[in-house]
């Protein structure tokens, strides 16, 4: 039923998002040319204004789609589970964990995909501004050769395991900073009255809590005997296999903070739903 | 035989609010079966609580024996007092929808009852009307073969030829062998359909009885019992 609630959830945010990611897109290519167009023209006239108010456009498309990514994230979460729709949704045969999990596991998707799409975007520009016939590729495939190779005498192993331990930080990271937004509509819409308005306080109340926890759960772990442990481990293990371990390490440091935040909204979802 | 819809000692607070209070109920299959109340008597509380939608302060509510949880609801076809359905959905959509969550769920029934309306299956549910968006909505509540129907007040606020709609799609639809549930304060209207009534007061089961024996016992119809029961 998961992997049927993420399609849905696709779909539903899917909407939203994608006509935004296309308008980005097509907006860096329009920038690309315009810079080509700047460097060709002898009277640039009225094209400086053109040039101007594609950039800013590109600019604005660019943070736009960042933004949206957060909204679409919030409004879904909102409007899918506590509001109206959550009659529909709630009475699906699914537990709560798998509706936390299928909005976690998109917004993430969007947030991943949004930070590609800002990357493509520039790659993009910088191509149309590109004249192909120009590029020395002989020397391009000569970088890629020695990079490659660097990559092999690291261990390709290493770099594949730093790759999966990347993807699954990023991955918690992503859900850490949904679930603070989660938390809080939970919260607030448990609420009979003012349910957006306490979201909002509890939402920044969460976050001084988690200013305040997060350094007091590095000054325990580090009293309990986790600086000694990393002190040992720096003189022992190599130097690829340490980058491991503070991979790991963040992981796990976000997968705490993470649960801290779950648990409750779980329960809340569970057992205090207050629908409208 | 295990009862399809069942309350034992059934209670649930709101605050200082009693809004139910040791309720027991039990309703074997294949019965149609009115909850009738007053406004604010916990008509919706109850099947709220049927559908995991609130849970209980004390007793148990069962559903062919399961307590309600992702097992019970998929027996369970609900029909909430508001259109719950997504705005940006069209009507194809929404039956995929349906046809990916609930294993009993007849596409081809729906696809009848929604070619009867003459619908267009592209529009989009925002673009619809507010009674035919209910249309729509009840259209894919009553397309599922379920063990127990939960309707709250389908035919609240529409006008007398789409209740008279509305009611026909339940009777038509609903499987001789499920138990419809079928919550109201316009008794008049669905006591045609009725095999059991239930009345519930200030959260607590007024009455259990069968409509033949209210008619039998009284003289009286549902409608001018209920009014006699409830005078203010």
């Amino acid at each position: 039923m998961l992997g049927k609630l993420i399609k849905h959830e696709f779909k539903g945010s899917g909407r939203t998002m994608v006509p935004f990611i296309l308008v980005c897109l097509g907006l860096s290519v329009l920038a690309g040319l315009s810079i080509r167009g700047m460097e060709n023209l002898q009277d640039y006239g009225w094209f400086t204004v053109l040039f101007g108010i594609v950039m800013f456009l590109f600019a604005a498309g660019l943070i736009a789609v960042c933004i949206m990514a957060l909204v679409v994230c919030i409004e879904r979460f909102r409007k899918n589970l506590l509001g109206d729709e959550g009659y529909l949704m709630f009475t699906l045969p699914v537990s709560v964990d798998e509706h936390i999990f299928a909005k976690l596991i998109v917004s993430s998707v969007w947030f991943v995909a949004t930070w590609l799409v800002c990357m493509l975007a520039f790659v993009l520009m910088f191509l149309c501004n590109l004249d192909l016939m120009d590029v020395d590729w002989s020397e391009i495939s000569y970088v890629m050769g020695e990079v490659w190779a660097k990559l092999l005498d690291f261990g390709l192993l290493h770099i594949i395991a730093y790759i999966l331990e990347l993807l699954a930080l990023v991955f918690a990271a992503c859900c850490f900073t949904c679930m603070q937004f989660y938390s809080a509509m939970a919260i607030g819409y448990s609420f009979s009255n003012h349910k957006l308005l306490l979201s909002v306080v509890f939402f920044f109340a969460i976050n001084v809590a988690l200013s305040i926890l997060q350094p007091l759960l590095l000054v325990f772990t580090g009293n309990a005997g986790l600086l000694d442990f990393m002190a040992n481990s720096a003189q022992n293990i190599s130097g690829p296999a340490a980058v491991h371990l503070v991979l790991l390490g963040a992981f796990l440091y976000a997968l705490v903070f993470f649960a801290v935040l779950y648990i409750p909204t779980r329960l809340l979802l569970k057992y205090r739903l207050n629908l409208p | 035989m295990t009862a399809t819809f069942e309350c034992r000692d059934l209670g649930k607070s709101f605050g200082s609010t009693q809004a139910l209070r040791n309720v027991n109920i039990s309703i074997a299959p294949g019965r149609v079966v009115g909850l009738l109340g007053p406004n604010g008597s916990g008509k919706t509380t109850l099947i709220k609580l049927a559908n995991g939608l609130l849970s209980p302060s004390h007793g148990e509510v069962l559903i062919c024996g399961e307590e309600p949880g992702p097992e019970s609801k998929a027996l369970v076809s609900y029909l909430p007092d508001k259109t719950c359905m997504p705005m940006w959905m069209n009507v194809e959509q929404l039956m995929d929808f349906f046809q990916d969550f609930y294993a009993d769920f007849d596409r081809q029934r729906a696809e009848t009852m929604l070619d009867r309306l003459g619908l267009d299956r592209k529009k989009k549910l925002r673009q619809m009307s507010k009674g035919t968006k209910e249309k729509v909505q009840l259209i894919m509540v009553m397309s599922r073969k379920a063990k127990l129907y939960l309707l709250d007040e389908p035919i609240g606020g529409v006008d007398p030829a789409t209740r008279d709609y509305i009611l026909d799609t339940i009777i038509r639809n609903y499987d001789p062998e499920a138990v419809v549930l079928i919550s109201t304060h316009l008794i008049s209207d669905v006591e045609k359909v009725l095999d059991e009534v239930l009345f519930i007061n200030q959260g607590q089961i007024a009455l259990q009885a069968s409509v033949d024996d209210i008619r039998q016992q009284y003289g009286k119809s549902v409608d001018e019992y209920f009014r006699e029961v409830f005078k203010c």
